[in-house]
């Protein structure tokens, strides 16, 4: 068991993918209850069109993905406020994203190998440099949520008496969308552009079924993240497949187990 | 004379071309239990909102505790229960006592945690309602009148001097109202807050608050006094006779 941990490429695997399942699990969290779950998808898609522009300019792809997405959270902020409703916002900004990435691919006649690391992460190819950067913004994530938690929960409960608390609402809420940029940017190297919204949603998803407050909902989204990724490393490496599928499927077979057992099995035994 | 805690001079609102508030003048003292009765779509919440300093005003003067609404800061001094406060998604996965400390976080400001004095004063709050024994169970297992409790004591945890309520009981049923009310005029005289209550239900309101303006558009000071009450044969209920100006 201990010596898929004694390759360096496999410990940088463990440690980032770690990292990525606490902060998506931490920021999914709000998300998901803020009734924004696709944004994680909106802005992986966004990402792309920065990490095609950061390859087209040989500039390091996660920087000009990270400014892209941060920028566009913003703009999906701003357009939620007018009369655009919150999921055109995201649809909207994540059309631009793509149409960016698909014209600077055109002019390039494809970056094919590269780009489909992002597309679908490449937990392997993690280097020193890929760690630091997740590690860096991980910790800043992770030390923002700690600081700001009483006022993010409130903001994501009740945002009219947030504000009539004197709580500077949209500061924070754009705070959060920022966060969420970051958490997207820096879990595409794991899991990809087309998973990561599965790993910010799907841990809140099982989290909710179980538990009765707010900390529990973190504290049990974090430990399914966990679990899932280390489960989901392990076996691609026994098996030899996708990291970042594996990561998602165990993910979901969690799901699946949880709310099985929650509907129907509780159900059943009360019915006895 | 009573400390004004709230002053509203020549007030107009409209909304795109519509009028909605039109000159409306209120003076609240503190110790005042007011009530503010009219239809549906007279500007109550318009009114409320633009108190709390949720809507900017467009025209007129606005103060909160002899201060400028467009520069007052003390937001803990009042507390607010929203119109429809209990329709939350009934899975939003917060216990009683996390939804009353949110009370205590304008009091606190950024980047302060709870200390042991501000559990006390939740520990209180859940007291004064009555909820102290659910502050461990998830807020949407709770009954409607329960839910309004619960938030009422989180805007208590904020030790207002000013409790600002928009349809409280809309959606209790008869009983808990009057306990509802009953619990109100307690908050009102051994508590010595100032309350203001919106409601477009003239059943119970009229006979237990101090003060009454009838609203549409505008306001109707003295629309109500005690001989206009007219008694029904219905437990809590009397008829009143008033007009909204129409």
């Amino acid at each position: 068991m201990l010596e898929i941990l004694q390759y360096s490429f496999m410990q940088r695997a463990f440690i980032a993918g770690i990292m990525v399942a606490i902060i998506c699990s931490a920021i999914g969290t709000f998300i998901v209850l803020k009734r924004l779950s696709m944004i994680g998808d909106g802005l992986a898609h966004i990402a792309l069109g920065g990490v095609a522009l950061g390859l087209f300019f040989n500039v390091y792809p996660i920087i000009t993905a990270l400014l892209f997405s941060a920028i566009s959270a913003l703009g999906i902020n701003r357009l939620r406020k007018t009369k655009v409703h919150g999921d055109v916002a995201i649809a909207i900004f994540f059309s631009a994203g793509l149409a960016v990435a698909v014209v600077l691919l055109s002019l390039a006649n494809g970056f094919n190998v590269n780009l489909f690391s992002y597309l679908f992460g490449s937990i392997l190819t993690v280097n020193e440099t890929d760690l630091q950067i997740v590690m860096g913004l991980g910790i800043l994530t992770v030390g923002a949520i700690i600081l700001f938690y009483k006022e993010f929960v409130y903001l994501t409960f009740d945002e009219e008496s947030a504000i009539v608390s004197g709580i500077p609402v949209d500061k924070l809420n754009d705070a959060l969308v920022i966060l969420t940029a970051i958490t997207v940017v820096v879990s595409i190297k794991i899991v990809g552009i087309l998973l990561v919204s599965s790993l910010l949603v799907v841990p809140t998803a099982i989290s909710l079924q179980i538990s009765k407050n707010f900390k529990e909902t973190i504290l049990f989204s974090t430990v399914f993240a966990i679990l899932s990724v280390v489960t989901g490393l392990i076996s691609s490496y026994y098996f030899n497949i996708a990291t970042g599928g594996a990561i998602v499927l165990v993910s979901i077979i969690f799901f699946i187990a949880i709310t099985l057992y929650k509907n129907y099995i509780i159900k059943l035994k009360s019915n006895a | 004379m009573a400390e004004r805690i709230i002053e509203i001079v020549n007030l107009n609102f409209d909304h795109d071309g519509i009028s909605v508030l039109e000159d409306i003048n209120l003076v609240i003292e503190r110790g005042d239990f007011l009530g503010i009765i009219g239809p549906n779509g007279s500007g109550k919440t318009t009114l409320l909102k633009i108190m709390l300093g949720l809507i900017k005003p467009k025209g007129g003067t606005v103060e909160l505790f002899g201060v400028n609404i467009h520069h007052f800061k003390d937001w803990f001094r009042i507390g607010y229960v929203a119109q429809h406060a209990i329709n939350f998604d009934m899975n939003f996965p917060l216990s009683v006592f996390e939804v009353v400390s949110m009370g205590r976080f304008s009091k606190k400001g950024l980047l302060r945690k709870l200390d042991k004095k501000d559990l006390q004063i939740i520990e209180d709050a859940l007291e004064i309602v009555g909820m102290k024994g659910y502050k461990n169970k998830m807020i949407g297992e709770l009954s409607g009148g329960e839910k309004q409790r619960v938030f009422i004591a989180r805007a208590l945890a904020s030790e207002p001097e000013l409790l600002i309520l928009d349809e409280p009981t809309a959606g209790v049923d008869i009983r808990v109202q009057k306990e509802f009310y009953d619990f109100l005029e307690r908050l009102n005289k051994e508590r010595k807050i100032t309350l203001v209550l919106v409601t477009h239900d003239i059943g119970t309101v009229t006979s237990r608050v101090g003060k009454l303006v009838c609203m549409n558009k505008r306001l109707f000071p003295g629309c109500y006094a005690d001989e206009s009450l007219i008694d029904v044969p219905i437990e809590g209920m009397k008829l009143i006779h008033h007009l909204h100006g129409e």
